[in-house]
């Protein structure tokens, strides 16, 4: 059903349908005015039968009404009548009635009778079935006897022009003529009756076409918005033009009907131009309505109409002109605030003072006070002048400062207009260039930093590999004496520790000096603290140390896997090395609502007195270790590394409780 | 076997030459690249350690230079132990990368290793139910692993994780996917057993198990083989 509703096949045959109902209209009515047209005299008149009908009042009024006639036609400037004059023109004018032929009539003025029948009273008159029969009398009594509603109801008036009239119209329509007439005003009702309930109809019909076509324009089946081609032209146009048509149309029928009626033009070939003419207005107002609905649905109504986007646009210059005018006037008023001071103020109110002074002397000698206020505006204009431009270098110098202080070190503050900023502006123009000077040594500094770590660390690497190779040499030689052997074996160790220093050393120094590339990537932080755990599984199993694991599932975080790996790994080699023999160490990682934590706790094998925020610096021991395998960098690379992964590295002891703590977002 | 050691460090370069001496193999000594190219075209040499930094020809140009008409394997040695050096050194010929200070019983292995994969290569035939990475050698049929021509004694659970990865390489197994493809199992939660197994296969094939070359760790995300 929907799908059929919505159909393009649909809606063109409704708008097909709408346009015939339309010439289905207008050739009823223009076929009915033909006609009509071709009837003697138009009278149906929508009331309920011929005597009720305008026609017949005119008739049975006919001859009161001449009798009225007369005393206006002869009626001077105050308001009296000739009666001569008077009787002139009702003998005249009766002579002449229009509808002498259908009607019997006779009057009685004064002594003087009319008839158009020869009657000489009101019984005379012959065979008549209706009449209308009044009568005015001196005494001031009237007389009406008539069997319609309208009738003698001119005669009153005449008392106005003569108090002492006597007179008495009766009046009687032919029976022939009304019987005649009934026929014919029959005829018409049913034609014009016919004519409306088809016409009525037919407009129904087109009504619930529109509203059909108003729903379901703009939308295809599956509700989604829908324009056609011609919806694109401006809304305005195509109203224009809609109305532009059916103004013509309204012209063009006018003009035909004029030229029936006038120029004998013919009927059938008005009425034809007439229905075509309809097609075309409802074709284009039918096409008008849809478009501006299909643009109503799709919500399009204003970008396409030139109205509401000029409407829209008038709107933002507005918004955006009060926006503008508020900035500047706030601007204004913050830098003319601060530059109100001493010397500009002093001129402005000395500027002001002056005014006074010459409004009030121009005022008591001329009168004219014009003069006085343009030099007075003129005076203001100059003070703002000096104020603008103090404020505008203002403003460059705040710009100036703020860019050195964002380190843009190497800018400079235009030349400005007035002096004493002048002065201000080169002063901070050398700040900057010592600014400048002293980042780009800064830098240079940390370039060379960087170099001396990496070729310190090479020119370390070299001599050490010897060390050990030689010492391994020796080691092998089997006839050396004990103590030898003993003092190899020292070497060896330390050689080993010189070694892991090294490269520890190395490595702290490149992450702090932001030499370090880290690649950070999504990973599990408790799958790699079981990774490390599962490296470190052969030391924990020979450690004589519980380790008692937590971790959970899932703990995501954005970290570099293999920075991360070694902090892990030196926060477990801690543990191993520092803790009482046959303790639990704990290692936790879970989550809280937005942060991944992972804590490494032990007891302490021996009394830690370091202070907690300083076990991370770089070389800082527990005394204990000192003389111990590892660098001492162990927990300043954990840190540097979790803090170059983002994360946050805590250390707190409490008696023996040694507790590691990373924190990540979690991700 | 003739290996020629290439260091500008005259008492590095001896102490080498005492180590593989030791072992048995036929030692030349250069200074520098220049040097070690003279050699080269004189002598027969099987392989070459050389350092990077040296004066007159650097180790990389060196070895560029003699991979114009060698394949013999190339151990590089350097103080450098950025991964950006190592990638340098392997993508313009190395065979291996050996950061200074080393252990010597390490890199004696590490030429031992590259020896016996330089003299098998051509005898190893790639054959179905076979899979070949470097040196490492699987038999998917008879379920048995070689590393440089050496049978290496893994358990079957060990054997498994190898199988999965080496058929695998390149793609990173989660412990998750270890768990279900070889147990055929949900994972426990904050179980670290996958990794000590993967600790004790690295232990059995690498040469040094905390730099491994096959078997890698991919920290928080799993493990894999390149």
């Amino acid at each position: 059903m929907k799908r059929f509703l919505y159909s393009t096949y649909t809606k063109f045959i409704a708008s097909v349908l709408f346009v015939v109902f339309v010439f289905g209209i207008a050739t009823i009515v223009t076929d009915t005015v033909i006609e009509i047209s071709k009837e003697d005299e138009y009278i149906y008149n929508f009331e309920n039968e011929f005597l009720d009908s305008r026609s017949f009042q005119h008739l049975i009024s006919a001859p009161g009404s001449v009798v009225l006639n007369a005393y206006y036609a002869s009626a001077n400037e105050e308001g009296e009548a000739d009666i001569t004059k008077v009787e002139k023109y009702i003998e005249n004018a009766l002579s002449d009635l229009y509808c002498n032929d259908r009607i019997n009539y006779y009057i009685k003025w004064n002594d003087k009778t009319f008839s158009n029948c020869g009657a000489e009273n009101a019984e005379e008159v012959p065979s008549t079935k209706i009449y209308s029969h009044e009568k005015i009398t001196p005494d001031g009594k009237d007389f009406y006897e008539y069997s319609q509603k309208y009738g003698g109801f001119y005669l009153e008036e005449l008392k106005q022009f003569d108090e002492a009239v006597e007179i008495e119209v009766y009046t009687a329509v032919k029976e022939e003529h009304i019987n005649e007439r009934n026929i014919m005003w029959t005829r018409q009702k049913d034609m014009v009756e016919e004519a409306f309930t088809g016409s009525v109809t037919l407009l129904l019909l087109a009504v619930i076409i529109l509203i059909y076509l108003i729903a379901v324009c703009g939308k295809n089946k599956k509700g989604e918005c829908k324009r056609s081609r011609i919806d694109h032209i401006w809304i305005e146009v195509s109203v224009a033009f809609g109305i532009g048509v059916c103004f013509l149309t309204g012209l063009i029928y006018v003009m035909l009907a004029e030229a029936v009626m006038y120029s004998g033009f013919s009927h059938s070939v008005a009425g034809t131009i007439a229905c075509l003419l309809a097609v075309c207005a409802s074709s284009v107002f039918l096409s008008v309505l849809l478009s501006i609905t299909r643009n109503i649905k799709c919500k399009s109504i204003i970008s396409s109409s030139i109205i509401a986007k000029l409407v829209v646009f008038v709107w933002h210059l507005l918004i955006e002109l009060i926006r503008k005018m508020t900035k500047t006037i706030v601007r204004l008023k913050n830098t003319t605030v601060k530059l109100l001071s001493k010397k500009t103020s002093v001129i402005l109110i000395g500027m002001l003072f002056v005014y006074t002074s010459l409004v009030g002397i121009f005022g008591m000698m001329t009168m004219e006070t014009p003069f006085g206020l343009i030099l007075g505006f003129l005076l203001f204009l100059a003070a703002a002048f000096v104020v603008g431009l103090r404020a505008m270098d203002i403003d460059e110098i705040k710009k100036g400062a703020h860019k050195i202080r964002e380190g843009e070190t190497a800018y400079k503050i235009p030349a400005l207009k007035s002096d004493d900023m002048k002065l201000l502006a080169e002063d901070i123009n050398s700040i900057g260039n010592g600014l400048e000077k002293s980042v780009s040594e800064k830098m240079k500094a940390e370039r060379m930093k960087t170099e001396l770590i990496t070729n310190v660390s090479h020119d370390l690497k070299t001599p050490v590999t010897s060390i050990i190779s030689y010492t391994e040499l020796l080691s092998k030689i089997e006839k050396l004496p004990e103590e030898a052997k003993d003092y190899i074996s020292v070497i060896a160790g330390k050689s080993e520790r010189l070694k892991n220093l090294t490269e520890d050393l190395f490595d702290i120094s490149k992450v702090q000096s932001g030499n370090d590339t880290v690649n950070l990537e999504r990973l599990d932080i408790g799958l790699l603290v079981n990774q490390a755990l599962g490296e470190y599984d052969n030391d924990i199993a020979t450690s004589g140390l519980n380790f008692c694991v937590n971790v959970e599932k899932e703990l995501f975080v954005k970290a570099d896997g293999r920075k991360m790996s070694r902090v892990i790994g030196n926060l477990l080699s801690n543990a191993l090395k520092y803790s009482m023999k046959n303790t639990r160490v704990f290692v936790l990682a879970m989550k809280n609502e937005n942060e991944v934590f992972v804590e490494i706790k032990n007891i302490s094998s021996y009394e830690m007195k370091f202070d907690p925020d300083e076990i991370t610096d770089r070389f800082v021991r527990g005394d204990e270790s000192r003389t111990q395998e590892g660098s001492g960098l162990g927990l300043a690379i954990a840190k540097s590394y979790t803090e170059a992964c983002g994360g946050k590295f805590e250390i707190v002891t409490d008696g023996d409780l040694f507790k590691a703590i990373i924190k990540f977002k979690s991700v | 076997m003739n290996i020629l050691v290439v260091d500008d460090d005259r008492e590095i370069v001896e102490s080498i030459g005492i180590f593989l001496a030791g072992e048995g193999y036929g030692v030349f000594k250069a200074y520098d690249g220049l040097e070690a190219l003279d050699i080269l075209s004189e002598k027969e040499i099987h392989l070459i350690i050389l350092d990077i930094m040296m004066p007159r020809l650097d180790g990389i140009k060196t070895l560029m230079k003699l991979r114009e008409d060698k394949n013999i394997p190339v151990i590089l040695l350097s103080a450098k132990s950025e991964d950006a050096d190592k990638i340098l050194g392997l993508t313009a010929g190395a065979d291996d990368y050996v950061t200074k200070p080393f252990n010597p019983s390490e890199l004696v292995a590490r030429v031992k290793s590259q020896l016996r994969r330089y003299t098998m290569l051509g005898s190893i035939v790639n054959k179905k139910g076979e899979i070949v990475i470097e040196g490492l050698y699987i038999n998917t049929e008879s379920k048995t692993v070689k590393v440089d021509g050496e049978d290496v004694r893994l358990t079957p659970i060990e054997y498994k994780i190898l199988e999965l990865l080496a058929k695998n390489r390149g793609k990173v197994f989660s412990t998750e996917d270890i768990y279900q493809k070889v147990w055929q199992e949900e994972t426990v939660v904050g179980d670290n057993t996958i990794a000590v197994h993967v600790r004790h296969i690295r232990e059995k094939i690498e040469i040094n198990p905390k730099v491994p070359k096959y078997l890698k760790v991919v920290w928080g995300i799993g493990y894999k083989i390149d």
